[in-house]
């Protein structure tokens, strides 16, 4: 709970200093703002690992390991995507934070295709008996 | 929770901005041009190890 209340504080104080840089000079007030979601995202990802390894491990069990890679590739795309996205938007780049969407799905999409592959050759023997 | 690169990019933030105001008052545009992207720089070199940090740990974290 605490780890919430420090990234939301951090987050919270770089916005205000975001705005008091803007005043200065537009571009570093960006960068301020992307060093701040740099930061607060490491802190949060050190968590992440252990809910990974949590998820493999129910994973093993179920024998599902091969589509919650694809799950957790798919995740990552999503997270690295979405900081990209969020400068885009900062900067008021609308065109480039679309470009960027597009890709972010795209990389979902191929990374999912093998799923996709799996669920269309069950599909196709439930149909034929 | 690496705080201090934050509060260190603001601080050069705000004496690039405040550099930026004394030579634009004292007629030097040019001079405040150069000083707002040598702040520029300097911001962007810290940032970049940052990024490259943050994309490495969810490469490894997500298995990508």
């Amino acid at each position: 709970m605490t780890q919430i209340l420090a990234a939301g504080a951090v987050a919270v104080l770089a916005a205000v200093c975001g705005a008091l840089i803007r005043r200065g000079s537009g571009e570093t007030a960006l960068l301020f703002t992307l060093a701040a979601a740099v930061g607060v995202f490491l802190f949060v990802l050190s968590d992440v690992s252990s809910i990974v390894e949590t998820a493999v491990g129910f994973a093993e069990e179920a024998h599902i390991v091969g589509s919650l890679s694809a799950m957790m590739k798919a995740l990552g795309i999503v997270l690295a995507g979405q900081i990209a996205l969020g400068v885009c938007k900062d900067a008021g780049e609308t065109a480039l934070a679309s470009g960027m969407e597009f890709a972010v799905k795209t990389g979902v999409l191929l990374v999912s295709l093998p799923l996709l592959e799996e669920l269309l050759s069950i599909v196709r023997e439930v149909l034929a008996l | 929770m690496d705080v201090d690169l934050i509060f260190r990019i603001a601080a050069i933030g705000i004496i690039v901005a405040v550099l930026n105001q004394l030579l634009v008052r004292s007629g030097r545009e040019e001079q405040a041009l150069m000083t707002t992207l040598a702040g520029l720089i300097v911001v962007l070199m810290m940032i970049i190890s940052q990024i490259s940090t943050l994309f490495n740990t969810i490469k490894a974290v997500f298995g990508l």
